[in-house]
């Protein structure tokens, strides 16, 4: 055989070869991704706008009368860049690396990948255009509240996907209070006499003790927020104020002991699941829903849906749900539920824009245009005849509409206020509850978690791992495994780990946003 | 001949791989392999300056081992109780049903692993109306690490057997004829056919195994994993989903995989020296 | 001779038992996806059916054809496992050949430095930017060249081609044969039950690809199946949407999940029974080492 020398030279040729490649391709490529010179050449500007959003479930055709319906709309050539959300962190890093950048990118989350994107100066400040109410007055009128936590050193990056700013309220089994004749508990110990009712006394009648109180579970964090709110400590309410002029995480907040106290009172007493630990959400929400437990403590307004209610019902038909008014705090003041960011993502937009102005402006009217009340109307039904048909002056979705409708392209949505909380398959039943929810997640007095939009480099570093020690103490603590002051030793530990420096660090951004 | 193997490995193997500099930087997607800061073995620092790597590092050599015993000899066993199989029409069936779990992700095992065993799954269910006590085996620290192995024996065993039985096609058929002559029994001619037909085979298997004695399947024990247990079923790679892919930090992914490869490269060269010092081909 | 003849009979009846039993607990959890996949509503809350449903419902397959793209993403899938699997098995089986022949001097060095790539591996975003170098971006190309060749499976290979004795390939040269003739004509036809090992290995690989599409290929027309089964099933069981205001993601029902695994599985399940044949012992290195 005569492979071994040209083998050898062909070897070391190819290497070098690839080598000079790929270093080029490191080096020269920014302007390959932006086709804004090739596209402004053309006469009419028909400009090609990409947007990379996060996908949950299928995806919608690439081709479809939908996505033409909005390339009609805007005269432009829409490349939409849809990402299977389990791996949208890896496709945006790639995606950042090879300087191919998207017009419009979506940040799912405001974490250390989104913080150190725009603080890398690749994507655009848009405060001057957000409000310049004249170009674009629904960019302008975005709420304050959450354009304030969008803030970073002054600037603001991203245009938000808005979402209400009710949260999650506590959600009990209607049909069991009425069976067991109780009332709509209105302090933590009343609640604890309906968990207690409601794992003890057979709520479904079946004649066995096979129900809970509570349905819990631990996943990325706890579901208990509804049911912590009014105690201003405790898992999964966020960061909160200590009363000290400063801020620190629920966990460890002044009420701290009282709130992991009452769960570990619950768990005593059987009124959560034994092995709860290993619950997920969807364990969470088939526990509630499938009659195992009588409580839920993370729902928000979004969560009444058809299919919800039909799976309920496939169980017991009777099932009946309510969300309650917040309950009095501890202290016996009038308590409030945790509010919701208001935004769930924001959209970049890539810096490159900058040279180009008229595709600057075409991407800013797209979103603003979304925003506004008669784009939004667009987006939600589509093209009348294709995506929806008017039956008896109602307007009813089509096949062609739920599979390729325009919203499934959609970057940004109208506020979510009045009837734009419902959708095109709420019943009456599903109006009702949402709307009912979203009141009372607002009465008394509700709060934010004030850590939203802070950045800390510490934080973003070892939170998770610090966060992941936290959740193992706390089932410890739950279970019993470990007596309530073992919060102190936890607190000392995570402050030695790191702890103190987020501490420090989420202050002052706190204080610097104040 | 080999030419196109040889450019796929130095293209899309080697010229990537001068992208590990990353471990030693902090690399920014933005600013690329050549303007991010260099930070030395920072990333490294990071990993040993966790209290708990000890631990991680612990669970991660245990399962390992545990999985290399017991789920690496399964598929040979199998194998082998197949190969001693006459019946054709029987030997196809129960290999074809052996293999099919391999093609259930690890999500949709672990789906239904919660709802047979969970508290008031249907395993319990069936106990306690047979007057038995109800098992809890999800949130178990006793059991963990054995409840683990046994969803790979049970998930990859049937799958890991055709590479073996690839190999006993190699077998001579007048060996065992011959050996029957002789008046072998069944179990003698395993052990003085079957398993020498086979040996150089295992041999490779075993030894590119211990090239990835860290991995420990990330993907099913995330799904496994709870509070209750994560005393002894974190491991490496759960720990590297925490501190570096949820982040989107590269350097530190880079620095663990860099020290799983030197690991893996000392136990592969040793053993393939011992592989050859004892006659055997070993796998270069 | 008679107790003997008995004790093997025991041993036989008892293997075959075992193999029985074993074949059931693989089979049982599949049946029960199965079953899942067309059970109502009803049967599936209630937890009281394992093996099949009292009522059957095929919804979750009409949404599934009704998603829209279930079809490009099959047809995208056959592609990428056909034309992968073809240049698979081409590229893998000449390297691991030539490594194989003890006389090819710089065969050690070869194989150590595919073995290293198993062991290291540059990440996903270097491997990104060769992968847009070399033009590949946005196709299903980017789903075949990238993973040409597995290091495992050619490692492996090139021991099972080791077993082919030196003496059959120098009387086949000295029949005029060359490298690559030897190669076609001697080696292949003696390596069928190896090649239809790895056809598998490889064809059931490809078919499962999905993070290489999800980091290459944009457009969702050129998606493969494995995107559309984890979309489904993934919000259905996992924590990801914990993030979210909670009830922002509706899991689908299960019957759908389950008729995803399903639909997304069963043709590349089929393959196995295909390729047994292949399998029979002792029928090609036998006979030609005799």
């Amino acid at each position: 055989m005569k492979i071994g020398k040209g083998l050898r030279i062909a070897t070391a040729l190819m290497l070098t070869g690839a080598m000079l490649t790929a270093c080029a391709d490191k080096g020269t490529d920014n302007s390959a991704g932006n086709s804004s010179g090739k596209s402004s050449a053309a006469a009419e500007k028909k400009y090609k706008i990409s947007a990379m959003t996060i996908l949950y479930g299928a995806a919608p055709p690439d081709k479809s009368t939908g996505k033409k319906a909005i390339e009609d709309r805007y005269n432009i050539e829409y490349n939409y860049i849809p990402v299977a959300s389990g791996e949208y962190n890896n496709k945006l890093g790639v995606t950042l690396a090879s300087g191919d950048v998207p017009d419009a990118v979506l940040f799912p989350y405001l974490d250390a990948v989104y913080f150190s994107s725009i603080n890398s100066g690749q994507f655009l400040p848009l405060e001057s255009y957000m409000s310049d109410s004249a170009k674009y007055p629904n960019l302008a009128a975005l709420p304050k509240d959450v354009m304030d936590s969008l803030k970073s050193n002054g600037h603001i990056y991203g245009v938000p996907r808005l979402r209400g700013i009710p949260g999650a309220t506590l959600v009990l089994r209607k049909d069991w209070l009425d069976k067991l004749g109780l009332q709509v508990p209105t302090t933590y110990d009343e609640l604890y006499d309906v968990m207690k009712a409601f794992s003890e006394k057979d709520p479904d009648g079946n004649g066995k003790r096979d129900t809970y109180g509570l349905a819990a579970g631990v996943s990325n964090g706890f579901p208990f927020i509804s049911l912590m709110a009014a105690m201003h400590a405790g898992p999964s309410v966020g960061w909160v104020e200590d009363g000290q002029g400063g801020i620190v995480p629920g966990e460890f907040a002044p009420n701290n002991k009282l709130a992991v106290g009452y769960l570990a009172k619950l768990y005593k007493d059987g009124l959560i699941a034994p092995d709860f630990a290993i619950k997920k959400d969807a364990q969470i929400e088939d526990d509630f829903l499938l009659g195992k437990a009588g409580v839920v403590g993370n729902w928000g307004y979004t969560a009444f849906n058809k299919d919800r209610l039909e799976k309920a019902r496939a169980v017991d038909p009777k099932f009946e749900l309510v969300a309650i008014p917040p309950l009095k705090a501890p202290d016996g003041s009038e308590g409030g539920y945790v509010k919701g960011a208001g935004f769930f993502g924001v959209f970049a937009l890539n810096k490159e824009l900058e040279k180009d102005p008229g595709k600057l402006d075409k991407v800013l009217h797209m979103l603003d245009d979304q925003l506004g009340e008669e784009g939004a109307t667009f987006f939600k039904w589509g093209v009348e005849g294709v995506h929806y048909k008017v039956e008896d002056g109602q307007k009813v979705v089509t096949d062609l509409g739920k599979t390729e409708g325009p919203n499934q392209y959609q970057m940004v949505n109208h506020a979510n206020e009045g009837d734009w909380i419902l959708v095109s398959a709420d019943t009456p039943e599903t109006t009702a509850l949402k709307q009912n929810s979203f009141a009372v997640a607002m009465q008394g007095k509700p709060y934010t978690s004030q850590d939203i939009g802070l950045y800390s480099a510490t934080n973003a570093e070892k939170g998770a791992e610090l966060t992941q020690n936290v959740v193992d103490g706390l089932v410890m603590v739950i279970t019993g495994h470990k007596t309530i002051d073992y919060l102190d030793q936890m607190f000392e530990d995570w402050k030695n780990r790191g702890g103190s420096k987020i501490l420090t660090e989420m202050n002052e951004a706190w204080k610097a946003r104040k | 001949m080999a030419l196109p193997g040889l450019l796929y490995f130095l293209i899309y193997k080697y010229v990537p791989l001068m992208g590990v500099v990353i471990a030693f930087q902090k690399y920014k997607p933005v600013q690329g392999f050549l303007r991010s800061d260099w930070v030395g073995l920072d990333n490294f620092r990071r990993i040993f300056d966790t209290p708990e790597i000890e631990k991680y590092f612990i669970n991660t050599a245990i399962i390992s081992c545990y999985q290399i015993v017991f789920a690496f000899t399964v598929p040979i066993v199998i194998a082998i109780m197949l190969n001693e199989i006459r019946s054709a029409a029987f030997k196809k069936i129960a290999q074809t049903l052996l293999y099919l779990p391999h093609f259930l992700s690890w999500v949709v095992v672990a789906g239904i692993f919660y709802l047979l065993f969970q508290s008031d799954g249907q395993i319990n269910h069936l106990l306690v109306s047979w007057g038995l006590h109800p098992i809890n085996i999800l949130s178990n620290k006793d059991n963990f690490r054995a409840m683990l192995v046994l969803q790979v024996i049970w998930k990859e065993s049937g799958w890991g057997t055709i590479i073996y039985l690839a190999a006993l096609t190699g077998i001579p058929p007048e060996l065992y004829e011959a050996a029957k002559m002789d008046g072998a029994g069944r179990l003698r001619q395993i052990y003085h056919i079957t398993l020498p037909g086979i040996r150089s085979t295992i041999l490779i298997l075993f030894i590119l195994r211990l090239g990835s004695v860290l991995d420990v399947g990330f993907e099913q024990i995330y799904l496994m994993l709870n509070a209750s247990v994560s005393d002894v079923g974190e491991v490496l790679d759960t720990y590297v989903y925490r501190m570096g892919v949820v982040n989107g930090d590269f350097s530190f992914t880079t620095a663990v995989g860099l020290l799983k490869g030197l690991v893996g490269m000392m136990l592969i060269v040793t053993a393939n020296r011992l592989a050859r010092a004892f006659g055997e081909r070993g796998v270069y | 001779m008679n107790t003997s003849k008995k004790s093997s009979y025991f041993f036989y009846s008892a293997n075959m038992l075992l193999l029985a039993m074993l074949a059931l607990l693989c089979v049982l959890p599949i049946v029960n996806v199965v079953a899942m996949s067309v059970a109502s509503l009803q049967d599936i809350v209630s937890g009281k059916f394992i093996l099949w449903p009292k009522h059957l419902d095929f919804k979750a397959y009409s949404y599934i054809f009704n998603t829209g793209v279930f079809f490009s993403s099959l047809k995208n899938t056959v592609w990428i496992t056909a034309v992968g699997t073809f240049v698979n098995l081409a590229v893998t089986t000449l390297l691991a050949y030539v490594c194989s022949r003890q006389r090819f001097s710089g065969r050690r060095m070869i194989l150590f430095m595919v073995l290293f790539t198993m062991l290291f591996s540059g990440g996903m975003i270097p491997t990104y930017l060769v992968v847009k170098a070399t033009g590949l971006m946005n196709s299903l190309w980017a789903l075949v060249v990238p993973s040409a060749v597995s290091a495992f499976n050619m490692l492996v290979m090139r021991e099972f081609f080791e077993s082919i004795h030196e003496s059959i390939i120098e009387s086949a040269t000295i029949d005029g044969c060359n490298d690559l003739g030897v190669f076609f004509r001697i080696v292949l036809p003696l390596s069928v039950p190896s090649l239809a090992t790895f056809t598998l290995f490889y064809a059931v690989g490809n078919w499962n690809q999905y993070f290489a599409a999800i980091l290459y290929l944009n457009d969702s027309s050129l998606w493969p199946l494995q995107i559309l089964l984890r979309q489904v099933v993934l919000i259905g069981q996992s924590d990801i949407y914990s993030h979210l205001d909670s009830g922002e993601v509706i899991p689908l029902p299960v019957s759908t999940q389950m008729a995803t695994v399903v639909l997304a599985s069963a043709p590349i399940v089929v393959l196995y029974p295909f390729l047994q044949r292949y399998f029979v012992q002792g029928l090609t290195l036998g006979a030609v080492k005799g």
